[in-house]
């Protein structure tokens, strides 16, 4: 079901002097949420999403290795096993010798709750996505008894096929609320236990997973996590933190090789955002070649509204001063994402200022490379991915799944 | 202008095309540049650059219509724009090679979040059963709320905005709720304004018009709009509509007169 809607091709000399070729985009899915994208160890690419099949939600999956997406097939062993989220997509990943990987959240009504509850599921592929083994569920309480919100998850797979998986986990609220309906008593507020950030790795390709950790807690409870691997091994994650007076801003987190948990957050910058409310944007995270830690995120703070981009050392964690990537006047929330090419990060943005929003790729490297792609481009919700000379583009425009490629030479 | 830096560039386009941004360089010298830009059909575009140094550009083939814009350089910022109908040729985009610092794509001009004493802007919405509602024509005071269903805050500030609702009602007070969420959501802020009752009007807006209109950043965001369409009130998040200050203003925005 691929079609080519949109021919374009642009041709770019950089400031590096790299010829940068943004290839045609192919429109993938219709009725589709927001993808994520990724490159298989042979170069295949990957597109997955939460879309429909039959009527009801379907966890689907996309290849490329030829000129041509394959038609999707869907992940989700049990039908229906599967809900849409724009903060919260289906998450692909590759490993060692064409491994897939999947994880995405579903919904589960429960009766007398505002919200339905959630469970993290995940499957995998050993033959590159053309099948795939039973689901299983990555959250370690659904034994509790009290169902609880398991999302906003991100995974990441190490050189060593480590799997890592994050999330975004109310269990202990959900508890806590429990208790004190089943007793009668009121709490207050401030009694109640904030979301997790919780984490669980795999080191048998996906077949089983570790119970989960806690990273941190008082966390912004609807923007999502992102993860990222070093080349030695380490493991990032950064979340929206809330601090005193509900501030919140970026942290960053790290573990390192070996550990079995993750460091002290430390802050990207204090912007010093007071908002209750909702932001929906999760930052992003890429880890250079040479080792340096690169942030993207937005703040709503009035004085310094927008994307920003940030980087530190790794040993450190100590990162730079921000620059903007879109700010000046009003930037309603924006998604962000970032890859590693080479010795270059990559990142990809939607502007969402006008009616249609619109995408922009950039080069946001550790050095002097300044480069931004001009891409006509309308579409939402971007992600990005990157093997070699290549960059892999997917994005939501109206209900349509669409990719696009740029080649670096 | 000091210094010198040089660069160059290819740009080719075809189909149809549509798009625009900015560009924004930084630095100081002396730029010169090539570009060559090819192009078909109907194009309007504009190229966003994230650079430094000094960067020029030049058109060359067919224009039939269509308008070029520059704005210079200023203080060592230099800002283009282009757009057009008709165009026949495509951008030629040039990087200079120095290279000072990464900076952004701003904002257009007057895109600054909405401040109280700024006129509100016009906004109309279907309501969730069906009609519509423009907020510039209710004859009175008008409190905007920016939710969603999926938004715990939002929930948990509403039955207080119908409180609010009903205290102030009689006066002249509007409370209209506008619902972002995407897609169809009718049915599920049906069953909620049922659940708690509301008794405020609840607008349907998927396509989140009212975040570009109002220049939001989340929800919730509320707005109090006073008798003569000015903002008199701005509450970032969950706020307590029943709280001194925010009923002090309500019934100051009532009074407001001409």
């Amino acid at each position: 079901m691929k079609t080519r809607t949109i021919a374009l091709a642009l041709l770019l000399a950089g400031c590096s002097g790299n010829d940068v070729t943004l290839e045609q985009t192919d429109t993938i899915a219709e009725k589709a949420s927001n993808p994520t994208v990724e490159f298989g160890s042979d170069g295949t690419r990957y597109v997955a999403w939460v879309g429909e099949e039959d009527g009801v939600p379907a966890v689907l999956l996309a290849s490329q290795q030829g000129d041509a997406f394959t038609a999707p097939i869907r992940v989700n062993d049990i039908a229906g096993d599967a809900a849409p989220h724009e903060q919260a997509p289906a998450q692909v990943a590759t490993g060692p010798d064409n491994a897939v990987y999947v994880v995405w959240q579903n919904q589960m009504p429960i009766e007398g709750r505002r919200f339905p509850a959630s469970d993290l599921r995940f499957a995998r592929s050993l033959d590159g996505g053309r099948s795939f083994d039973p689901t299983i569920t990555i959250n370690d309480d659904t034994a509790s008894g009290v169902p609880s919100s398991h999302t906003f998850h991100d995974i990441v797979v190490a050189k060593d096929g480590a799997i890592y998986i994050s999330w975004i986990d109310s269990r202990e609220r959900d508890r806590f609320n429990a208790a004190t309906k089943s007793s009668h008593q009121g709490h207050s507020s401030a009694e109640m236990p904030g979301s997790e950030i919780r984490f669980a790795m795999s080191t048998d390709g996906g077949q089983t997973f570790s119970a989960s950790r806690v990273i941190d807690g008082d966390v912004c409870p609807c923007c999502r996590t992102t993860l990222a691997v070093g080349d030695d091994g380490s493991v990032y994650i950064a979340w929206r933190k809330v601090y005193d007076g509900d501030v919140r801003d970026i942290v960053v987190a790290k573990k390192e090789p070996g550990a079995t948990d993750f460091g002290a957050p430390m802050r990207v910058h204090e912007d010093g955002w007071v908002f209750p409310g909702c932001p929906h944007a999760g930052p992003a995270l890429a880890v250079d070649h040479n080792g340096a830690v690169h942030v993207a995120w937005y703040t709503g703070v009035e004085e310094r509204q927008g994307l920003w981009h940030a980087r530190a050392d790794a040993a450190t964690l100590t990162f730079t001063t921000p620059q903007p990537l879109l700010a000046g006047g009003w930037v309603p929330p924006s998604q962000v994402k970032l890859t590693t090419s080479g010795d270059d990060v990559w990142a990809v943005w939607d502007d969402r200022r006008e009616e249609q929003p619109k995408l922009t790729i950039a080069r946001v490297g550790s050095g002097v490379k300044p480069i931004t792609l001009d891409t006509p481009i309308s579409g939402a919700s971007p992600a990005i991915a990157a093997a070699a000379e290549r960059i892999l583009i997917g994005w939501l425009n109206g209900a349509q799944v669409q990719a696009t490629q740029v080649v670096v030479r | 202008m000091n210094g010198l830096a040089r660069g160059n560039g290819l740009g080719r386009g075809r189909g149809n095309e549509l798009g625009h941004g900015r560009g924004l360089g930084r630095g100081r010298g002396l730029g010169r540049g090539r570009g060559r830009g090819r192009g078909r059909g109907n194009e309007l575009g504009h190229g966003c650059e994230i650079g430094s140094g000094v960067r020029t550009f030049a058109w060359r083939g067919n224009r039939r219509d269509g308008m070029v814009r520059g704005r210079g350089i200023v203080s060592g910022v230099r800002t283009f724009f282009w757009s057009g109908d008709g165009w026949r040729c495509a951008a030629s985009l040039m990087c200079a090679l120095a290279v000072v610092l990464l900076t952004a794509c701003e904002a257009p001009e007057g895109m600054r979040p909405l401040a109280v004493g700024d006129a509100a802007p016009a906004y109309a919405a279907p309501r969730v059963d069906g009609d519509s509602v423009a907020i510039g024509d209710l004859d009175g005071a008008v409190l905007l709320n920016i939710w969603a269903t999926w938004c715990v805050p939002c929930r948990e500030e509403m039955p207080a905005l119908d409180s609010l609702h009903r205290a102030f009602k009689a006066e002249g007070l509007h409370v209209v709720g506008a619902n972002i969420d995407n897609g169809d959501a009718s049915s599920a802020v049906r069953e909620f304004a049922r659940e708690h009752n509301i008794g405020f009007d609840l607008l349907l807006d998927p396509q989140q018009r009212v975040v570009r209109t109002f220049r939001t950043a989340g929800v919730p965001e509320t707005f109090l709009i006073d008798r003569n369409g000015r903002v008199a009130g701005r509450w970032i998040g969950q706020f307590d509509p029943l709280s001194e200050r925010v009923t002090a203003a309500v019934a100051s925005a009532l009074l407001a007169e001409n």
